[in-house]
């Protein structure tokens, strides 16, 4: 009876507060449902300007630097040869029709003509290998860079001609995935001479897209302005790139007008923006929230301890219910919504909790000491979970940590800014990591996370029947071999937990009434383009 | 003097005092105010609206609102108190120091505590709490290391004060030696004055380490702590406003206790408030 | 102020700004793993040994610790904060694009504080322990006890939601998108400087030149505008210099929940990021400006009150 009196004392007062703030709450997300139409269409009539409202920003505007392209291409500022489509196919862009030779090296493409670059330069075959050989010279490990897009593709010659329009590829090895490597964002094109004179952190290279880029205030806002010299119709005079970090200021930006188009809102506002006429589409795209279990530590290496380990967690609940259906579940490391096999996948390592403690029960890992938390040797077990708060992966990491309290093993969560170099100095136990599954419209590259001695093989895993057929895989132009071989290494992957799965991420647009024919590329390629219109 | 008189000479006090009280006992005793474990999560019980299991709702993981508030009082409150600790030793151990023994001494701490005051004190605590990392002793550390200098001001200043009296002349001569000394007169003389100042800064102290966890450079998950809850309920403040609601009326409320209490205590030693000791 | 003074005011000044600059380039050395890593992650980079080593000895981290602070320090006085780890961009270029928009919401929300705390004050002081002083006294506590950044998430929450009436976010600093921040950075700072208001006017009003002034037949309307209030603003100009940092201090959070493009956003990135060149020159910046408030503020106060200068020569 005493501590309810407590209880009740304090929290009287907050709760008079309450009642009041969350009564008007309802009311006004009612009135806010009528609004979301009136107010856009006074502005419709004469629509030159399109607000963008996003999560991420990159840092500079250089398609060398890092992942930064993916950016520059998202503002609409540069094109490749070689476009990701809505429905996952390859489609013309720069280039009108491309082709290999039966060497399975030699790969032609066929240059649209008539395109010129934002400061009026035509768009010929020699300025289009002048880009790639810039993108190659800027990011060559022998000059200090990164050497990501050599992890994709290397060539041995390159060369133009200009009678022809054509531009010809050899590369070292066949690359079977060739197209989407020419598609991914940093294979813009860029006027790779004018581009010398300019300050590729705060402007960006001139390219072909239909906006350029007028000011960029990092981590804030970029305004852009249309491209004059664009092959086709540009829809707005200029275009806004807000930043708001916080989901649930992008969903005010839009309700508050500032914004028409928000990048990725939460699941938890999108049903309530789409109650109030705002258009939602949302995308199980190819992103995914993998878990990697650091191979060094010897629990870790335990493949039965891995196996507890996801029996412990119940991955529908986390996905559905914790992250509100910003992931949707789903066990292979490869997207289910893709074809690549996900049904003929098997999988026995879904929620058991019984079963994950028989499992460390039985493998030694037990609590001797009596804190509630299993031990190995006597030592015990606190496993360092490193994670970044985006894409709700921190939310997940918290379901995880509390699932795996459940059966006595003790994590600790480590919010971090950059997940790379924990990634690079093996600085965790688990970790949380985003991907893009299909970075080359392909999942092939992906998989060398787990190959053995691979650059990006972070997490120490090795196991000599997936490097088998992950290099067959690699070099296969075959479709359906090549499916077939990506099905077996997904097995592996699940028959010896090499990783957790937590789900595939559900990319969305949301826009108002005022703005027509957005679409959710899957790819996460292309946020603002020529087809963006102002509604009629 | 009789305890009802005090009572009813001192009534605010009295009555922020028992306030004050109230609230540490609900520090102390927050598992029996509520069932609910405050870490503990519960999947399925996500996102639930304020009713009558859940009284402030649940979060995303299911957790009960109104247990996290209340054992956010244990964090608030421990790491204030330690951190009201680690500066007032710090600051007057060193403010004593240099106004006992002067000279080089003097010169050094009081240039070092000039320009950590010549500066806004909140930048400087973003800055050392998120380059040492995030963490609840790290940002206690950060906001020690920006607070130390107005204690070792008013501790110097003090001792400086009664330095010259006669009596501790007289002391000095008869032999005295400088620990007696400090203990005997000095600490006696000053301590009252630094616990007033103390109490008048506890609300400060909290909503500094509030502000440090809400901008994620404090406690870490799961931990409950008021201002982290806030930067997460963040997310949902359209979908589920109790999130953000709760945690932030928690604090607004034992910060503004705090602040009545210490003002009350400092009405009671120095009837005259002083404009100076209210700006920062 | 006299010249000596002045040079006196100055000379302290830079050597604050001495010391700050020394506790700033320690903030590095505070961290757990070097620059050198620093600068990488920060970039998003999985650096190789030898790139790690060669970049090292590029940002001198194999000399000795005073060395590389005086070579930095010289960099700073010669306009040279280095480049920022996240982008390869001159941190001064950063810092300045920012610069104007932090200064312009100080300003505002000190403009919105002085037009709220000073008739408040003085109301609640000439009204002391009636109604409407109580009244003020306790809206100035919750006002002092209110976290920002809850107040921020509040305003937006009613403002900018459920009223619809201002924006959310402020890109592009337009007046209408810096009242919502200017007005959360002015809630605390309008409590704390009512109280000094109310204080400094109660102060003059024990004045025997009050009492003198009353015999003399002027009206207390004539008595508070005529001399009590220029007497008790002086004592005030001071404060508001203080004040000022306070606001500095609060604008950190503000900027990053309104998403304002000011100092403050850039600073909490980049400690984020552990962007230590960032960091560096933020601080630096942000002790700078306060700084030169000050000293506009002692100098304008000189200025404003001879009896200062008495004062101070007794």
């Amino acid at each position: 009876m005493k501590k309810k009196t407590i209880a009740i004392t304090m929290a009287a007062a907050m709760i008079a507060a309450t009642l009041s703030a969350c009564g008007s709450n309802q009311e006004e997300t009612a009135a806010a449902s009528t609004d979301a139409n009136t107010s856009t269409e006074a502005s419709s009539a004469k629509k030159t300007e399109l607000n963008v409202a996003t999560e991420l920003m990159a840092t500079t505007n250089e398609p060398a630097t890092g992942w930064d392209s993916w950016y520059v291409q998202r503002y609409g500022i540069g094109e490749c040869l070689i476009r990701n489509g809505d429905d996952g196919t390859m489609q013309p862009w720069l280039a009108d029709s491309w082709s290999v030779a039966d060497d399975e090296l030699t790969w032609t493409f066929n240059i649209k003509p008539g395109v010129k670059f934002s400061n009026g330069t035509d768009m010929t075959p020699t300025k289009v290998v002048e880009s790639i050989e810039r993108l190659y010279r800027l990011t060559d490990p022998a000059n200090g860079g990164e050497g990501l897009p050599q992890a994709y593709m290397t060539y041995s010659s390159i060369t133009a001609d200009d009678e022809a329009g054509t531009v010809t590829i050899v590369t070292d090895k066949p690359t079977p995935d060739m197209p989407g490597v020419v598609a991914y964002p940093w294979m813009m094109i860029v006027d790779a001479e004018a581009t010398e004179n300019i300050d590729t952190i705060t402007s960006a290279p001139i390219c072909t897209g239909p906006y350029v880029m007028d000011s960029f205030t990092e981590g804030l806002e970029i305004k852009l302005s249309k491209n004059p010299y664009y092959y086709d119709e540009v829809p707005f005079e200029n275009v806004n790139v807000m930043r708001i970090a916080e989901s649930s200021s992008r969903t005010m930006a839009l309700q508050d007008g500032s914004a028409d188009l928000a990048i990725n809102i939460a699941a938890t506002d999108r049903k309530m923006l789409e109650d109030s006429g705002y258009n939602v589409e949302v995308t199980a795209g190819g992103r995914v929230c993998d878990t990697f279990f650091n191979f060094s530590n010897p629990i870790l290496a335990d493949s039965e301890f891995r196996h507890a380990f996801n029996k412990a967690i119940d991955g529908e609940t986390v996905a559905n219910v914790t992250t509100n259906g910003a992931y949707m579940y789903g066990y292979a490391v490869v997207p289910s919504s893709y074809d690549y096999g996900y049904d003929e996948l098997k999988w026995d390592d879904g929620y058991d909790p019984e079963a994950a403690m028989k499992i460390l029960d039985d493998a030694g890992y037990v609590d001797t000491d009596g804190d509630g938390y299993r031990e190995s040797n006597g030592k015990n077990i606190e496993l360092n979970y490193v994670v970044q708060a985006n894409r709700s992966m921190d939310l997940i990491a918290q379901a995880v940590m509390a699932q795996l309290d459940e059966v006595g093993i003790k994590a600790n969560i480590q919010l971090v800014e950059h997940l790379n170099d924990y990634l690079s100095n093996g600085n965790y136990d688990i970790i949380n990591a985003s991907i893009s599954t299909m970075p080359t419209g392909d999942p092939g590259s992906y998989f060398s996370r787990w190959r053995t001695g691979a650059t990006d093989n972070s997490c120490g895993y090795s196991n000599s029947e997936f490097d088998e057929i992950f290099d067959k895989m690699i070099v296969e132009f075959d479709s359906v071999k090549r499916r077939d071989y990506i099905i077996q290494l997904q097995q592996i992957i699940i028959d010896d937990a090499a990783a957790r799965c937590n789900g595939y991420y559900a990319t969305n647009v949301c826009y108002t009434s005022a703005i027509t024919d957005v679409v959710n590329n899957p790819s996460e390629y292309y946020w603002i383009n020529k087809d963006i219109k102002p509604a009629e | 003097m009789k305890l009802t008189e005090f009572i009813r000479q001192q009534k605010k006090m009295v009555i922020f005092g028992v306030i004050v009280i109230i609230i540490a006992l609900t520090a102390v005793m927050a598992p029996q105010i509520t069932h609910y474990d405050p870490v503990k999560a519960s999947l399925k019980d996500a996102l639930q609206a304020p009713g009558s299991e859940h009284l402030f709702g649940t979060d995303t993981l299911g957790r009960d609102i109104f247990t996290r508030v209340i054992f956010g009082t244990r964090v608030s409150l421990t790491s204030t108190l330690l951190l009201l600790g680690i500066v007032l030793v710090t600051g007057s151990f060193l403010g004593i120091i240099a106004g006992f023994f002067g000279g080089f001494i003097d010169t050094i701490i009081m240039r070092i505590a000039d320009i950590m005051i010549a500066f806004p004190d909140m930048i400087l605590a973003i800055a050392i709490a998120g380059i040492l990392g995030p963490n609840l002793v790290n940002s206690i550390t950060a906001i020690a290391i920006v607070s130390w200098p107005r204690y070792a001001r008013l501790s110097r200043s003090l001792v400086l004060k009664i330095k010259n009296r006669d009596y501790i002349y007289a002391a000095y001569i008869t032999g005295s030696k400088n620990g007696y000394l400090l203990k005997e007169y000095f600490l006696p003389n000053i301590l009252p004055n630094l616990i007033v100042t103390a109490a008048t800064d506890v609300g400060t102290f909290m909503l500094s380490l509030a502000s440090l966890s809400f901008l994620g450079f404090g406690v870490q998950p799961p931990t409950p702590e008021w201002g982290y809850m806030l930067s997460e309920g963040r997310q949902y403040m359209q979908a589920a406003p109790w999130l953000m609601i709760f945690p932030g009326l928690a604090i607004f409320i034992v910060v503004s206790v705090f602040n009545l209490f210490g003002d009350s205590v400092r009405d009671l030693y120095n009837p005259k408030s002083n404009v100076n000791k209210i700006i920062k | 102020m006299t010249l000596k003074k002045f040079i006196n005011r100055i000379l302290q000044m830079l050597l604050v700004l001495l010391g700050i600059s020394f506790l700033t380039f320690m903030l590095t050395y505070l961290a757990p793993g070097d620059p050198a890593t620093a600068m990488f992650s920060a970039a998003g980079v999985t650096p190789k040994p030898e790139q790690l080593e060669a970049v090292r000895v590029s940002m001198g981290l194999d000399k000795p610790f005073f060395v590389q602070y005086m070579t930095w320090l010289t960099n700073c006085l010669h306009g040279d904060f280095g480049t920022s780890f996240s982008n390869k961009n001159l941190v001064l270029n950063q810092i300045m694009g920012r610069l104007g928009a932090t200064v312009k919401l100080s300003f505002l929300s000190m403009g919105i504080m002085l037009i709220i705390s000073i008739p408040l004050g003085v109301i609640s002081a000439v009204k002391e322990n009636k109604w409407c002083d109580n009244l003020i006294r306790v809206l100035n506590f919750m006002g002092i006890s209110m976290p920002g950044f809850w107040l921020g998430l509040l305003l937006q929450y009613v403002f900018a939601i459920n009223l619809k009436l201002l924006p959310v976010a402020s890109q592009g600093m337009g007046l209408n998108k810096m009242i919502l921040p200017s007005s959360t950075l002015a809630v605390a700072m309008t409590s704390k400087y009512t109280r000094q208001v109310r204080a400094a006017v109660l102060d003059e009003l024990s004045m025997d030149y009050v009492v003198g002034a009353k015999a003399r037949g002027l009206s207390n309307a004539q008595i508070l505008f005529l001399h009590v209030l220029p007497n008790a603003m002086l004592p005030l100009i001071t404060l508001l210099g203080i004040s000022f940092g306070s606001l500095l201090g609060g604008t950190a959070v503000v900027e990053m929940i309104f998403s304002y493009p000011g100092l403050g956003e850039l600073g909490i990135r980049a400690v984020r990021g552990r962007d230590y060149p960032l960091i560096q020159g933020f601080v630096l910046w942000i002790a700078l400006i306060y700084m030169v408030i000050n000293l506009i503020v002692d100098i304008s106060y000189s200025l404003f009150d001879p009896r200062v200068r008495e004062k101070r020569q007794s």
